[in-house]
């Protein structure tokens, strides 16, 4: 057969001819099948669940602030990071995993109790303005088998009453735990922040939907306002939150378009203003850098290389805030 | 300067030299344009060869008579006698017939004279063959084929994506018969948006581009369609196992001088359309299997997913010197689910009807209309003038209705909610454009023109909320930009002697944004050491102003977030620096070995995490926004061996490749595209007269990630509900890209068989890709190990997510 077209228009030839190449073909197919056949054998990748290997060493992991508002404590959250081979939590000894009701057969496993392992509870945790030392403990005023308890057992207050951190003052953290590992921290505390609190600056009544203006006095550096209400509303406006850059006095609330937001149901209620100056530490940590994750992966999430603000011989932060607050009546 | 450079094509007009012989050299069968097609006049050493439109123009032609000939190789040599007289510009045009390999010996080839002409580096021509032997996903596909070049690097097996020496995606301009693509993908870059049927050739610039070309520091890929057969009604019909494609052409009908060629050709999914079939037989029986479910309740549409695309071009020949083509093309993706559901109570005096609607309609796509008019205004000079239209737009749209009345015997009680979340991107560009390509002599080729491109952008998103009394919307997000790119440019190509050629090119742009000329010189070298061999040196200046703000560590892209470089910030820019030795056989196998330096400034990457900023006291929702900036530089050795005649053809590619990118963030660091080593090749071999045998072997370094190392607790500050403090556990990883997943390999093999049938061919293909069922790592999930025995963590564990599997699949070609 002697039968000639062209493929596809160009200058490609398929041919019915008789071709002297058949045979060399016949000879090109087990070849092919064989460089298949080894290339199938050869190793074909990990498939399946690996363990994740790391040469990463643990270290101290410190949240810490000094806090110059009567009503809110200084406090030292104790942690150390985990290598990818350990464990997260554990379970506590002696808490009662079975539920038991009123029958023999009546009873079911329940409620297990586990412990973070990133929370150091014997960690020695010290506070210096550089004249005195300032030994911070874990709470035990609170009642046995809170969950806040068993969840908070490294977070580190002054549990003498002794620690009066002042403005503008200058502390020093130094934490030691599990023998050898050493976390130091430096801050200096802001001054302390007044919210001018008279009907010119912040009107009695507010309206949410309204901004108002709250101004401060003492204070510029950066930081966060809340307002939230003091008993459980959630009509549209009453719970804000907003945050203000270094050299601001004021914080003008934002504009909440409340139009249908079934504020109607609501009575008026009595709000919180609450304005915290964040010294930088706090500020560049829980702020400015948060959430800026060094990796970011739809499916996995972020990942972080761990900041450190204010500490050395770790990762965390050790900062300062001070705080303000005032009260009005908020009308939906 | 425009004017000038208007003024001196004027004057360009009235200075032709005399006698000269020009035409076009096009097939006979379908009378498509032949490129570079050697034409020539027999015993003497004038010549020329034909350029992409299929255009010669032989000057300064001496008075006398002579032997012209048309030669390429597959074509029968065309042999035609002419006289020239004095002051004579003749027109003669050539078609040549298809003739069998084993014809009379030709002396040059359409690969030599374009190894002599070009003095362009890195530049790769892939005719529709190449594209349709090369095996793909499921179907042809012409960036998967480009992907397979050195110099090109891709993120995974689901992105056709090209990643081209060290360039992102959004660096390259896309173009489909030079009008540009913004996003040229489908289900978010597994298939590229152009139909192989269509296509008759892509032209490929890995860098180093010419002025002609510009807005983009990447690369250029320019897919030119096919014109239309001009003698009779063919076409083409694909069936694969995702879809269907066709192309139909034909002449059009010819009126006094006026004659031409249309192309029409369009592609759909199907496999939405095979699930409502099984679908349909199917709904009974589920309905039957619930008693809480009524069949009528239960959704038409299974499957929710399907892309379509629509191409033609219209050629209209008025008098031998003037073309009008009219391009249009338009496709989308369409995802779409819709649930509906009625409620009805009755009881005592107590009646309920609730009816319920959601939709969701996510829609994104392609819209280009193009005109061009071709003018031959002498044979040493053509004018084209281009009006281009090109759009892009996803729009999501979430709606919900609520809609009822409860009746009671006191009253009744009606409402009708509905909320709707619209989310949006669109990129418009229009663009015109005029370029006067003067060929003066045979030395030079100058090519200037202008360009103006307007091209609006607008990022949005918008809440509605509708019920009996009330209407409320709110716009969170309003990004709106238009933006004008006026440029000029002016190169010339000048064969200075038989050896040594150059190309010295400029373009400069004025951005609407800024206040600003940008300059862009280019400028290229070639030397011939014999016919064999050459020596490429090639350096050039690229600005680009637009960026797209989409976050670089994602995986999966489905739509590209552009955005014009904002007023504050410099245009992108980019230094190409190549240096290229290519040697073509006697046997017409090309070796290339090309080194590139390529350097970038004024990069900007999106900040991944801020999505807010704060603005008079209101929290502004503004995710694309915030920038780092971004400093990289890439360079490589790429080796390509091709082979383009005889019985096996293919080329084999080695890239060695090396990208750093630096950001205050991370300082310098690999991107996620980055391998160093790259291997491809990619072979087509007749094993009978009617079947072929492909394959596409791929190995390369993995693509890099970022390990994670340990794990820590992360704190928040609690801003909202009062002063506190909540953790969640995170991960704690190393260095940006500092680990790569394990070495990529894939092997695709396919096999053609093609037969004549009654009324054209038949084509069945089979492919298998990765046909060593290799795993290749697209990304690692991991997970806490769990004892259940001991009700406690043991530690991270991994697993690989793969990119393709083993797949086979087939489908069968029709060509009438």
């Amino acid at each position: 057969m002697n039968f000639k077209y062209n493929r596809d228009n160009m200058n490609i030839r398929w041919k019915y001819v008789n071709n002297r190449n058949i045979g060399r073909s016949k000879i090109f197919l087990p070849i092919l099948l064989l460089f298949n056949m080894v290339l199938l054998s050869s190793s074909c990748g990990h498939w399946g669940w690996e363990d994740v290997e790391s040469d990463y060493e643990s270290e101290l992991s410190v949240i810490g602030f000094i806090s110059l508002d009567e009503t809110l404590p200084s406090q030292i959250i104790v942690e150390r990071t985990l290598r990818l081979d350990e464990p997260t939590y554990e379970l506590i000894p002696g808490t009662d995993t079975v539920w038991y009701g009123n029958g023999p057969n009546d009873f079911y496993l329940c409620c297990t109790h586990q412990r973070s392992l990133y929370g150091i509870g014997d960690a020695e945790v010290i506070v210096s303005d550089g004249i005195s030392d300032y030994s911070f403990y874990p709470r035990t005023d609170i009642e046995e088998g809170d969950y806040i308890s068993r969840g908070r057992f490294n977070w580190y207050y002054d549990t003498t009453g002794t620690f009066q951190p002042l403005p503008e003052t200058t502390y020093y953290l130094t934490v030691t735990a599990l023998d050898s590992m050493i976390l130091t921290g430096e801050v200096t505390t802001p001054s302390q922040i007044h919210i001018v609190d008279d009907y010119e600056h912040t009107p009695d009544t507010l309206n949410a939907g309204v901004s108002f203006e709250v101004t401060w006095q003492n204070y510029d550096g950066p930081g966060s306002a809340i307002v939230s209400p003091l008993n459980p509303s959630y009509y549209c406006g009453v719970w804000m939150m907003g945050e203000f850059q270094e050299g601001s006095n004021s914080w003008v609330s934002p504009h909440e378009q409340c139009d249908g937001g079934g504020g109607e149901f609501w009575d008026p209620d009595t709000v919180q203003i609450e304005i915290i100056g964040m010294e930088n530490n706090y500020y560049d940590y829980f702020i400015k850098h948060s959430g800026e994750d060094d990796f970011i992966d739809f499916i996995m999430g972020g990942g972080n290389t761990g900041a450190s603000f204010g500490v050395e011989g770790g990762i965390g932060v050790f900062g300062a805030i001070t705080v303000d607050r005032i009260y009005r009546v908020m009308k939906p | 300067m425009v004017k000038k450079i208007i003024l001196f094509f004027l004057l360009v007009l009235g200075s032709v030299s005399s006698q000269s012989i020009s035409g076009f050299v096009r097939e006979e069968a379908t009378g498509e344009p032949l490129f570079y097609v050697n034409v020539f006049l027999k015993e003497t050493s004038l010549g020329s060869a034909t350029n992409q439109d299929g255009y010669y123009v032989i000057t300064k032609v001496p008075p006398g008579t002579y032997k012209i000939a048309a030669s390429i190789i597959g074509y029968k040599l065309d042999v035609k006698q002419i006289t020239i007289e004095s002051d004579m510009d003749l027109r003669l045009d050539f078609r040549l017939k298809i003739e069998a390999l084993e014809g009379e010996t030709i002396n040059v080839t359409a690969v030599r004279e374009k190894f002599r002409q070009m003095v362009e580096p890195s530049k790769i021509t892939l005719d529709v063959r190449e594209i349709n032997v090369a095996p793909a996903f499921i179907e042809a596909d012409v960036f998967r084929t480009i992907q397979m070049l050195p110099g090109v690097q891709t993120l995974n097996d689901f992105s056709s994506a090209l990643y081209i020496r060290g360039s992102t995606p959004d660096q390259n301009l896309i173009m489909l018969d030079g009008i540009t693509v913004y996003n040229p993908y489908h289900i978010g870059g597994v298939f590229s948006t152009f139909n192989t049927d269509a296509i008759k050739e892509a032209d490929f610039h890995a860098g180093g581009f010419p002025a002609r070309y510009g807005g983009r520091m990447g690369a250029i890929l320019n897919i030119i369609n096919r014109e239309g057969n001009t003698e009779e009604f063919t076409g083409k019909a694909n069936i694969s196992l995702i879809s269907s494609k066709g192309m139909i052409e034909g002449p059009l009908p010819k009126w006094k001088n006026v004659k031409g060629s249309w192309m029409l050709a369009g592609r759909r999914t199907y496999f939405d359309k095979i699930a409502d079939v099984f679908w349909f037989f199917a709904k009974p029986a589920v309905a039957r299997s619930d008693p809480f479910v009524n069949e009528e309740d239960l959704p038409d549409h299974i499957f929710p997913y399907y892309f379509y695309d629509v191409e033609g071009k219209v050629n209209l020949d008025i008098g031998d010197d003037h073309r009008l083509t009219l391009s249009s093309f338009y496709g989308d993706d369409i995802l779409y689910f819709e649930e509906k559901n009625r409620y009805d109570w009755e009881e005592d005096n107590y009646i309920e009807d609730i009816s319920h609607t959601g939709v969701f309609d996510w829609r994104w796509g392609n819209r280009t209309n193009s005109l061009t008019w071709r003018w031959i205004i002498n044979p040493n000079l053509i004018a084209k003038t281009f009006i281009a239209d090109s759009r892009f737009r996803f729009w999501v749209d979430f709606s919900e209705r609520s809609k009822g009345t409860s009746t009671t015997d006191v009253d009744t009680l009606r409402w009708d909610n509905q909320y709707n979340l619209d989310i949006f991107d669109i990129v418009h560009d229009r663009t015109v454009e005029t370029e006067l390509v003067w060929i003066p002599n045979e030395k030079h080729t100058i090519t200037g023109g202008v360009q103006h491109k307007y091209v609006n952008f607008d990022l949005g998103l918008q809440f509605g909320y509708t019920n009996l009394d009330t209407s409320i919307t709110n716009i969170p997000l309003d990004i709106t930009d238009n933006t004008i790119e006026s440029s000029v440019y002016i190169q010339d190509r000048w064969k200075f002697n038989e050896r040594f050629s150059m190309q010295l090119g400029l373009r400069t742009t004025q951005y609407s944004i800024h206040d600003t000329l940008y300059f862009d010189p280019r400028v290229g070298f070639k030397y011939m050491f014999n016919e064999n061999l050459s020596l490429k040196l090639n350096w050039g200046r690229y600005h680009q102003f637009l960026t797209i703000a989409n976050p670089q560590d994602e995986n999966f892209r489905f739509i590209d977030i552009w955005l014009g470089i904002p007023e504050d910030r410099p245009a992108s820019r980019a230094d190409h620096t190549i240096l290229g030795l290519e040697y073509l056989n006697p046997k017409d196998i090309l070796f290339r070995v090309e080194a590139y330096y390529k350097e970038f400034d004024n990069l900007i990457t999106l900040r991944q995490a801020s999505i807010f900023y704060e603005e008079e006291g209101d929290l502004v929702f503004d995710p694309f926004n915030d920038f780092w900036d971004t400093q990289s530089y890439a360079w490589g050795l790429e080796f390509l061996v091709k082979k383009t005649t005889g019985k096996v053809q293919g080329w084999v590619g080695y890239t060695y490749a090396h990208t750093n990118r630096k950001t205050d963030l991370h300082g310098w660091y690999v991107p996620k595209y980055d391998r160093t080593h790259t291997l491809n090749m990619v072979a087509d071999w007749q094993w009978t007269d009617i079947t072929h045998v492909s394959m596409a072997i791929s190995s390369s370094s993995g693509n890099p990630f970022t390990p994670i190392k340990g794990k820590y607790k992360q704190y928040q500050h609690d801003n909202y509900h009062g002063l506190d403090w909540w953790s969640w556990d995170k991960y704690i990883v190393g260095e940006k890209n500092s680990d790569r997943y394990p070495t990529y390999f894939r092997w695709d093999i396919s096999f053609i068989r093609r037969k004549p049938t009654k009324y054209g061919h038949r084509e069945w293909y089979f492919q298998i890709i990765n046909a060593t069922n290799h795993m290749n790592p697209l990304l690692y999930i991991y997970d806490e190990k769990y004892n259940e025995r001991t009700d406690q963590t043991e530690g991270v564990r991994r697993m690989a997510i793969p990119m393709f599997p083993f797949i086979p699949t087939f489908g069968v070609r029709y060509e009438f």
